[in-house]
């Protein structure tokens, strides 16, 4: 719980992270692959 | 012509729709401008009659739709005082923060024609201002991630908690680390004043941007 009596000032984020730019940058080439594979299939 | 006040009771959801709509574009904007991620996954779009960036990576997506899922019922009560868009370093250290701060408001009464064209008119000017960002800042490390920090009381987060078990997208405190950057340049990029909302965006940057 991120709640409690004292109503003070609080600063929250998402406990996920985002995606990685590395892990992106996978999908981003297994993309362009699959595009030409159907492109030349 | 529907005339909508603080009372109605969908009026704080009118104003958080609105709202969660522009952050995302903006979030998606910013992310493509500071290059955060490869720039193939980005693809033109049209938002607020101006060309925009938007991603079609599905993960990265369906990450900025559940954080701004988690985020609207704080905006809805007028309880999110800061968004914060953080640009960290490979050591998760924040290069950049930008600052989205918004407060809703006394109202008397507003027409809904007027309030949507005035305020997309508004919202306009932050997209625009946030595609030239990159003339002012200066080229972030290799490798970044992000986080979206939120500004909120205690109390707030109670509102919260039903979403995040829903979305299984639980949110923790952020640590020091995320929240302060030290001795950062302050870049005001825009700030508005419409009736149903005060924003400002500024942005933080690390004065020493290499590890």
């Amino acid at each position: 719980h991120l709640a409690s009596t004292n109503d003070q000032k609080v600063v929250v984020m998402p406990c996920k992270s985002a995606p990685s730019h590395q892990r992106v940058q996978l999908w981003v080439q297994a993309k362009k692959e699959y595009d030409r594979c159907q492109r030349g299939g | 012509m529907t005339t909508l006040t603080r009372q109605d009771l969908n009026f704080g959801q009118v104003v958080a729709d609105i709202l969660c709509e522009f952050l995302e574009v903006a979030i998606h904007l910013i992310l493509y401008v500071r290059e955060v991620y490869p720039s193939g996954i980005f693809q033109k779009r049209k938002k607020y009659s101006v060309p925009v960036q938007m991603s079609c990576h599905p993960e990265l997506n369906q990450y900025i739709q559940d954080t701004l899922h988690c985020i609207k019922p704080l905006i809805v009560k007028n309880d999110a005082e800061k968004i914060v868009v953080v640009i960290m370093d490979k050591e998760h250290h924040p290069v950049e923060r930008f600052v989205f701060e918004m407060s809703q408001p006394p109202l008397v009464s507003i027409s809904s024609d007027t309030l949507l064209s005035h305020v997309e008119q508004l919202l306009r000017a932050f997209i625009l201002k946030i595609s030239v960002c990159d003339a002012v800042l200066d080229n972030n490390p290799p490798g970044c991630t992000f986080t979206v920090l939120v500004h909120t009381r205690e109390a707030a987060t109670r509102n919260m908690e039903k979403i995040q078990v829903i979305k299984d997208f639980p949110w923790i405190v952020a640590d020091e680390q995320e929240v302060h950057m030290r001795e950062p340049r302050l870049i005001p990029l825009k700030t508005m004043t419409s009736d149903i909302v005060k924003m400002q965006l500024y942005v933080e940057e690390r004065a020493q941007k290499a590890s």
